[in-house]
């Protein structure tokens, strides 16, 4: 046997099924498969096709319906741009997952592999899902449509390339940011970097949607044509989409030239940030990036010269971001209510783009606001497990944090202004940003633009009596003795279900103030609502006030009695 | 063909949803960590797991293919409603007796 036919390639192979099985993938075939791995590989590869034949054949047969307002351009290339986002998206998520967070380089190192062979068959293992997902949709529903609109073979060609080069260059674009992030920020800041792009994704998403909504208009096709327009639109700032499909639809053999070298530029530039940055970092957060630090005296006084107070913020900050909690927390106020406000849109297109007369008139607008204001609170505080967890995530370094000369006065409100800082990052940003498109685009009148501080400041009111009493609640009784800290992200305690469910109320009461605009600008409704809006921020305020020096003096007590 | 309305597509991608994950216990042998606990907590012999991995497997195909099918039928008006609620509870009542045969017959095994 010559030996030299096992080599490079094939313990790649190897290596790719083996990380793939490490990262919780399923590997089709496996020891464990309930049918024999021949049969098993068979299988898929027959329902794979058997889906993409049925996406054809379904792309196929609708073409004609379709064809007075779709046409394929416009379809192929918004279908690339969404494909090349998806290629992305997933591809960052696999990649931190087996090429940072794995801690497995310690096992494969010592390992007869080198070190590029480690780290293809990691990008590989990442990439397989992306990459052949992009392949069969890119290819079914295109050739499917194109093929029934009689396009020429440059379209067939473009498109089998593109079914490669797209997920490539979404993938190879993954890893550049992925490395590049990781080198300038480490792990713990890259969780923060991760939550903040993710919110600044979901605040874009929602006035991109406000902005979309409100310049459609029409019924069913002709709204679809139009919301395909705006994919289409914002394809053509991705230069090899737009070259790729010059080359398909015009015969253009300098797109598919620059088409090709973008593609190849991309690869490169990923190629060489791996070479630069990758062993360093991933070896430097295995040493790192799990183990717990211990509290010392020094780690209190961070800061350095700042009061105790300060010190105690930046202990907070530090020991909730190593929290796993924090995390899961980060996740659903960045993009779980949000989505769920957004989520009726999305379902019924009519209630904010057709009914409703425009500009807001002044009553609709402040009911609106106010009850948005509480809904946004309601639904950051609720899903937020932080203040509620409080004084348990200690665990047991609180007995030494009492014994530390601390006021406890100041450690309660270490914990308080930094739940307010996370939670007004979900709720009053969102409020703020959302009242900004909602000026811009028109629904609020210029007039009516002193709402947008104001329910930002019932926001906060609202924000502070719901952390006041979550931290209440937890300085009474602790849960100190636990065994992992995910456990705490599962736990929603009885403040934060009144919190969401409150939310959710006052969202539909936004809503249908939206829907019955018009009918509530009648003299006799407009007076009693705004007494009724007037009332309800007044006993706001006077309830944040009066719970959070309740809470201020309660607290310490509490922490001072707890044995 | 009869109007399709946005609950017909919902149901297909559920029935095709479990149709792929049916194919992918059957390929790969991974179910959930949760179900993965809840054999091992209770003892169940290698022999049981496999009865009940296979169990799963056919239940999420019988199960997607029985609603894609269903939905198929509604859309195209073949069958009129009565009769087509009626063989659907009876296809129900039926897996459901025989899932729980299986399910107990697994979990026995130790």
């Amino acid at each position: 046997m010559d030996k030299k036919t096992t080599g490079g390639f094939s313990k790649i192979r190897k290596l790719i099924a083996v990380l793939q099985k490490c990262n919780g993938q399923a590997v089709i075939g496996d020891g464990g498969a309930l049918i024999p791995p021949a049969a098993a590989k068979v299988l898929v590869y027959a329902c794979v096709l058997i889906l993409a034949a049925g996406i054809f054949a379904g792309v196929y047969m609708l073409q004609p319906f379709a064809a007075g307002f779709i046409k394929a351009r416009s379809l192929t290339q918004s279908l690339m741009l969404v494909l090349l986002i998806m290629s992305f998206v997933l591809a960052v998520k696999n990649i931190v997952t087996i090429l940072y967070t794995s801690n497995d380089l310690e096992l494969l190192l010592p390992m007869p592999f080198s070190a590029g062979q480690i780290v293809t068959a990691k990008v590989v293992a990442a990439s397989v899902f992306p990459a052949g997902l992009c392949f069969i949709v890119l290819n079914a529903v295109c050739l499917g449509y194109g093929i029934r609109e009689g396009q020429g073979i440059p379209f067939m060609i473009g498109t089998v390339l593109s079914g490669v080069l797209i997920p490539v260059t979404g993938i190879s674009a993954a890893v550049l940011l992925v490395v590049i992030v990781f080198r300038l920020f480490g792990f713990i800041r890259n969780r923060d970097m991760t939550i903040a792009i993710g919110g600044i994704f979901t605040f874009g998403l929602t006035a991109a949607h406000i902005f979309i909504n409100s310049g459609l208009k029409g019924d069913g096709g002709s709204r679809a044509a139009a919301a395909l327009n705006v994919v289409f639109a914002v394809s053509g700032a991705f230069p090899n989409i737009f070259f790729m499909n010059r080359f398909m639809f015009e015969g253009s053999i300098i797109g598919l030239a620059l088409s090709l070298a973008i593609t190849a530029v991309v690869i490169v530039l990923a190629v060489l940030a791996v070479r630069a940055f990758y062993f360093d970092t991933a070896l430097s957060m295995q040493n790192t990036g799990t183990t717990n630090k211990a509290v010392t005296k020094a780690s209190l006084q961070s800061g350095g010269k700042g009061s105790a107070l300060k010190a105690l913020i930046s202990y907070e900050a530090k020991s909730s971001r190593r929290n796993p909690a924090y995390m899961i927390y980060g996740f659903a106020m960045s993009f779980l209510w949000p989505v769920l406000f957004a989520l009726p849109m999305f379902l019924r297109n009519d209630i904010l783009s057709n009914d409703i007369a425009i500009p807001l008139g002044t009553v609709p607008a402040v009911l609106g606001f106010l009850a948005f204001s509480i809904a946004a609170s309601g639904l950051s505080c609720g899903f937020n497990i932080l203040p509620g967890t409080a004084f348990s995530r200690e665990g047991s370094t609180f007995s030494a944090i009492r014994a530390l000369p601390v006021d406890l006065k100041d450690y309660f409100r270490s914990k308080r202004n930094f739940s307010m800082l996370i939670c007004s990052l979900g709720s009053v940003l969102y409020v703020i940003i959302l009242g900004i498109v909602c000026a811009a685009a028109g629904f609020i009148s210029v007039g009516n633009v002193w709402l947008i501080p104001a329910g930002a400041c019932v926001s906060f009111l609202l924000d502070l009596i719901f952390i006041d009493l979550m931290l209440l609640k937890n300085s009474r009784k602790p849960y100190l003795a636990w065994d992992s800290e995910t456990e705490f992200s599962r736990k929603l305690g009885a403040v934060n279900i009144v919190a969401v469910v409150l939310g959710v109320i006052m969202f539909i009461v936004c809503l249908v103030d939206l829907k019955l605009a018009p009918m509530l600008d009648a003299p006799g409704i407009q007076r009693m609502i705004l007494v009724i809006s007037a009332a309800v921020v007044l006993v706001i305020f006077v309830l944040a006030i009066a719970v959070n020096s309740l809470v201020s003096r309660k607290v310490p007590e509490n922490l001072m009695k707890f044995e | 063909m009869e109007k399709m309305d946005y609950n017909q597509i919902l149901f297909v991608a559920i029935g095709l949803y479990t149709i792929i994950r049916g194919i992918m216990i059957l390929t790969t042998g991974k179910i959930s960590a949760r179900e993965e606990a809840k054999l091992h907590e209770r003892k169940v012999s290698e022999k049981g797991i496999r009865k009940y991995k296979m169990l799963s497997a056919g239940m999420n195909l019988i199960g997607g293919l029985v609603v894609v099918i269903c939905c198929a039928l509604r859309m195209l008006a073949v069958i009129d409603m009565t009769t087509f609620r009626i063989i659907a509870l009876i296809a129900i009542a039926l897996m459901l007796i025989l899932y729980f045969l299986i399910y107990n017959s697994c979990m026995n095994d130790r």
